[in-house]
């Protein structure tokens, strides 16, 4: 049985792979004229180790599910929709990633601007609802899962992890990564250079995972609740929005390395920052307020169960 | 259910739960500090600015009753306005809603008063003294006249250069701190002073949303005390922040103003829609509809309420693309209003509402809000907006809102809640007329101003010519400015002839409500602290009122022989421990009447007095603190049910590390506007950043100040440890390493300071100077703050009342240096690596 599943797993991710290095050892290079309209859909960024990251944790989720279900019955364990969100996700990562946003981004900040929402906001808060840590512990081979959980029980890294995952150190790292990029010499350094671009985007995205869990989590804490989460998504709404409202309003182009490569797309280089001054504010930010009321609505649900629980105080 | 307490009851008990509680008596009585006191002498101040305000109106109207008038002069009518506008909004709407927070909040969570009794004393007369002597301004032609939102550069030094202007930046500016004191109290005192077992899903929604409304503040009010400080620095030393052509913005001024002028709306707005929450319930007799809803409306409005502000500015020129973008937004906000409003219908159509007096006003409120909020919707569509933007329309609109939203449900509050106050209710016929007077006074005066605004008739100006065609309408609104005066005027009869303020008791529970300010009590409030199982106490759990009245339930007296509240955790409310609070003091007035004489002097440009009475404010806060922190004085008290309570604790379950940790909010979001103040100063000079001529230093002076400002940080981990250990190894290790701290913070500031200096940069020559000296001035107003707490603290330490268990003095110097010291690197970085990351 083992030796069957194993032998799957491994036909699984050789063809991956595959998959994965096809197209980025076909790609069609870089073209260098930045995208127009009309190249929407061929709009693909597969940048080998992006795509072979993403490619892994798909198959390394996979695997671990598929054990897990398979031993536990379907939907048991991890539910069903929780495999759903963590599939949209996934889905999330490839239009930012793989396409069209990347290779759009190119093009129009708006596009760019666009992607680090989903990188900041979507991306990391359906992941980690979708709670894929323990399918992707099981998708592992056993000795590196030992291993794996060897390393994290070690005193060291527990205690950095308590830290830097506590909701207010993790708002705070997820702000400063989110400012910090967008001075004009980071942002433009990141548009000159993929492997700086790469840096960008996984500190988006891993800070913006941490923080998300962080605010999860917060709920675990009985004595506070979703309140310190609620504090700190409202933190974070009220900062971004006021990044947002400096990109939006600021009366000259702040990164001005776009020159016109928006004229394609109809928009001066003023308006495509503009406009992307507004995704992060606007949408961006009702992201946060929607999750915000989400909390408050799962906080007060959980408050109301257990005072059913366990009524009164005196036994 | 068992009840913790056994019956019959020590004879003494009560008798010296009462001598406790036992309030001045006199002129004596303005050196009372409890919520009761404090919370009637608030509200009745504010009551004061409301009528001093409508009397400006009423004048204005009287002018504007007919073409080419010439009752006021045209300057006489600048200042009318703005003081108008800048009372109703400070004077008179924040602080009343804070008021009776302060007065209905204790009550209603079963507390026997707010956690920071001196807090709330010094809050009020801060706000009654300052607000007196803004207001009096205006009898020596000395009142701001450049509208309530004073916008630069008309109230920059060069087009305002006389004092008007600075009377309104200081005198607001420090009454907006004793809104942020209030709100800290009221934070604290929500989630820590609650009954047992009032886990948060039975807070009254009242309170949910008094804690929206306290976040609001905590995070709104911040932006507007520092684009006061900006201003006023532009003004008295010539920073150009707001001058154009010495890189400034006056778009900058608009941003912060309005960043909490928006969420102002709502802070009105909120507590005044959270009142008809709870007088529906009572007035229909069942419980109120859809709690969860309405507390997710009140979460999502307090979200939402900080990415609207930009809707005040459409016709400032903003960028084509985004407007859509903000109309949209604004228009979102219809949806949790529109939330609320279901929810009361949903009530009123359970029950058998009684069309008591207080009801009438909810009509009233319900009818006159839902107009405001569609001429809201209205003026959230751009096209529009740019027609009728500053015109009377804009000002009907206001009104409606402001009115409709807050002013009906606060009488509709005073007609319901005044017998908790007093020994007789308000009268239900004059009530009745009062209603009259105002609903029809009101919609008399302000539905022709749509039409007066649609036919062009601009704001703010004091007269119009008679072809105009505005005429008529104006003298309609005239009249029924004078019937919107006549009921407020009747109101105060019926105070007057029927409110008779005892402080203890009131007159029972007339309308038969649910919830806990309606329990019997007396100065102490509640005789025992009840355990609570239910959102409507009263209603669901029989015998209540008996039971605590008779001293059943926890806490039946005082266990310490002093005042005394049970701390209960945030979420659950579980007893923690027992709260000893102080009685009555002068301290915290006097330290109020020297805060408001301090920067009163100031604005009259009087220097050396305003220093004095500083320094009094500051000997006057020393000695109030010096009673606080009072250690483990008693053994753990027995409060009933076998549960045994500790008097004292510190770290993060103690109240005033709470009040310590949203006090440093507060500050993080000055700070913020300033950094946010600087990103966007450059933002509008992309390209000369620094400007020509000014070099950038090297990296290295700002290294050593990062590092110095590390260390001193470190020295105050130290002395932390060190105290922990002071049983074993003595109080030296402490002080020496607190005492080292100080040299250090302030090295790191002066070097900091020098090396701007050094290289040639000052600043009043340009936005990019302005903007770094005020990072760092703000930084040196902490090191300053701090090492007075140093002092203190070592003060303390030296007197003996400091030891490793009675630390919480030291604790909140702590958080403060460890917050300062974050302040300062992040300034560093800003003000040293920015520059260096742009093109």
């Amino acid at each position: 049985m083992w030796r069957k599943c194993r032998s799957i797993d491994m036909r699984w991710l050789k063809l991956s792979i595959l998959l994965a290095l096809l197209p980025s050892t076909t790609a069609l290079a870089h073209v260098d004229a930045p995208p127009a309209p009309h190249d929407l859909w061929s709009a693909w960024t597969l940048d080998p180790f992006v795509t072979l990251s993403l490619a892994f944790v798909a198959v390394l989720y996979s695997i671990g599910l598929s054990r897990q279900w398979r031993r536990a019955g379907t939907g048991r364990g991890p539910k069903r929709w929780q495999a759903a969100t963590f599939l949209g996700g996934m889905l999330a990562l490839v239009l930012a990633l793989v396409w069209p946003l990347d290779a759009l981004g190119e093009a129009l900040f708006t596009a760019h601007m666009a992607q680090h929402v989903l990188l900041v906001a979507v991306v990391p808060p359906l992941m980690v609802v979708g709670a894929p840590m323990a399918p992707l512990m099981r998708g592992l081979p056993a000795a590196w899962r030992r291993r794996l959980v060897g390393w994290g029980r070690q005193g060291w890294w527990r205690a950095a992890w308590r830290r830097l995952s506590a909701p207010g150190a993790a708002a705070l790292l997820h702000g400063i990564a989110l400012w910090a990029w967008h001075a004009p010499a980071a942002f433009q350094a990141a548009l000159a250079n993929e492997a700086v671009h790469i840096a960008e985007h996984a500190s988006f995205l891993f800070t913006g995972l941490l923080f998300w869990w962080a605010i999860v989590r917060s709920g675990r804490v009985p004595e506070l609740g979703f309140g310190v989460g609620i504090l700190w998504m409202l933190v974070t709404v009220i900062h971004s929005g006021l990044l947002g409202a400096l990109i939006t309003f600021a009366p000259m182009p702040l990164y001005p390395a776009y020159a016109n490569r928006a004229a394609a797309w109809g928009l001066t280089l003023l308006e495509d920052q503009q406009l992307a001054g507004l995704v992060m504010w606007v949408p961006g930010g009702m992201i946060y307020l929607v999750a915000g009321v989400a909390l408050m609505a799962a906080w007060l649900k959980a408050l109301e169960r257990r005072a059913q629980r366990a009524p009164g105080l005196l036994r | 259910m068992k009840l913790p307490n056994p019956l019959p009851r020590p004879a003494d008990e009560l008798d010296r739960l009462e001598a406790a509680w036992q309030q001045p008596t006199g002129w004596r009585i303005i050196s009372a500090v409890n919520n009761t006191y404090i919370g009637l002498f608030y509200i009745g101040t504010a009551v004061l600015f409301l009528i001093l305000a409508g009397i400006l109106a009423l004048l204005m109207r009287t002018q504007l009753a007919v073409p080419e008038n010439d009752f006021l002069d045209q300057g006489t009518y600048n200042q009318f306005f703005t003081m108008h506008g800048t009372m109703m909004m400070f004077l008179f709407a924040v602080p009343v809603v804070e008021a009776m927070g302060v007065y209905l909040l204790p009550n209603m969570v079963g507390a026997r008063d707010l956690p920071f009794p001196r807090l709330s004393a010094y809050a009020y007369w801060a706000y009654a003294v300052g607000g007196i002597v803004f207001f009096c301004s205006l009898f020596f032609e000395l009142a701001p006249d450049g509208g309530w939102f004073m916008y630069p550069p008309l109230t920059s030094y060069m087009y305002s250069p006389g004092i008007n202007a600075d009377f309104w930046l200081l005198g607001i500016g420090f009454i907006e701190i004793s809104a942020i004191a209030g709100a800290i109290e009221i934070v604290v005192g929500i989630l820590r002073t609650r009954a047992p077992g009032m886990s948060l899903d039975k807070l009254p929604v009242y309170g949910w949303a008094m804690l929206v409304f306290a976040g609001m503040i905590v995070f709104g009010f911040p932006a507007v005390i520092a684009c006061t400080m900006l201003l006023e620095l532009e003004r008295a030393f010539h920073w150009p922040f707001f001058i154009a052509e010495q890189g400034g913005d006056p778009l900058l001024w608009q941003h912060l103003f309005w960043f909490f002028g928006h969420p102002e709306v709502y802070i009105i707005f909120l507590p005044g829609a959270a009142m008809v929450s709870m007088i529906v319930p009572a007035m229909a007799q069942v419980p109120l509809a859809g709690y969860r809803w309405i507390v997710l409306a009140l979460v999502a409005t307090g979200f939402l309420s900080f990415g609207l502000w930009v809707h005040h500015m459409f016709t400032t020129g903003l960028p084509q693309l985004s407007l859509s973008f903000f109309s949209a937004a604004s228009m979102a906000v219809a949806v949790p209003s529109g939330i609320q409003v279901f929810a009361w219908i949903a009530t009123l159509g359970r029950g058998r509402p009684k069309l008591h007096t207080p009801m009438l006003f909810i009509l009233g409120f319900l009818f006159i809000f839902v107009l405001g909020g569609l001429t809201g919707v209205m003026v959230a569509i751009v096209p529009f907006d740019w027609q009728v933007h500053d015109t009377y329309f804009v000002v009907a609109h206001f009104h409606y809102v402001l009115i409709g939203g807050m002013v009906f449900p606060l009488f509709a509050a005073f007609y319901y809640w005044a017998p908790t106050a007093s020994d007789t209710q308000l009268s239900e016929r004059l009530g009745r007329w009062v209603f009259g007077l105002m609903f029809v006074g009101f919609n008399l005066a302000f539905f022709p101003m749509h039409i007066t605004g649609l036919l062009g008739m601009p704001r703010r100006v004091y007269t119009y010519p008679a072809e105009m065609g505005w005429d008529t309408l104006n003298m309609l609104s005239t009249a029924g400015a004078y019937v919107l005066g006549a009921g407020i005027l009747l109101f105060l009869i019926d105070l007057m002839l029927n409110f008779r303020p005892t402080g203890a008791g009131g007159s029972g529970n007339p309308w038969k409500a649910g919830t806990l300010e309606w329990l019997p009590s007396g100065l102490y409030q509640t005789r025992s602290i009840p355990i609570i199982t239910s959102r409507e106490p009263i209603w669901e759990q029989p015998n209540l009122a008996e039971d605590v009245e008779s001293g059943r339930y926890f806490l039946p007296g005082t266990a310490t022989g002093q005042r005394e509240t049970i701390i209960t955790s945030a979420v659950d409310a579980r007893p923690q421990y027992l709260l000893m609070m102080p009685g009555p003091s002068w301290t915290a007035m006097l330290a109020a009447v020297g805060t408001a004489a301090f920067f009163m002097l100031l604005t009259v440009k009087l220097p050396i007095p305003a220093v004095i009475c500083g320094v009094f404010a500051v000997a006057m806060v020393v000695a109030w603190l010096w009673s606080t922190d009072p250690g483990p004085a008693f053994p753990p008290q027995d409060v009933g049910g076998g549960i045994t309570l500790p008097v004292y604790v510190t770290g993060s379950t103690s109240h005033s590390w709470w009040a310590m940790v949203v006090l440093l909010l507060v500050d993080g979001s000055i700070f913020a506007s300033l950094i946010f103040a600087y990103f966007f100063l450059w933002t509008v000079n992309p390209g000369t950043w620094p400007p020509e001529g000014v070099e950038l230093s090297s990296l290295l002076w700002p290294a050593a100040a990062a590092a110095l400002f590390a260390a001193s940080s470190a020295a105050i981990a130290y002395a932390s440890r060190a105290l922990a250990a002071a049983e074993r190894r003595g109080q030296w290790p402490m002080r020496i390493a607190l005492t080292l701290g100080v040299p250090l913070m302030i090295a790191a500031l002066a070097i900091a300071l020098y090396d701007q200096w050094q290289a040639g940069l000052r600043p009043s020559e340009h936005a990019y100077g302005a903007a770094i000296y005020v990072l760092l001035g703000y930084q040196g107003f902490h090191v300053a703050v701090l090492l007075l707490m140093a002092g203190y603290t070592l003060a303390r330490s030296v007197c003996g009342l400091l030891d490793p268990v009675r630390r919480a003095t030291f604790d909140n110097t702590m958080l403060l240096w460890h917050y300062m010291v974050g302040q300062g690197l992040v300034a560093l970085a800003v003000i040293h690596l920015f520059p260096r990351l742009v093109e």
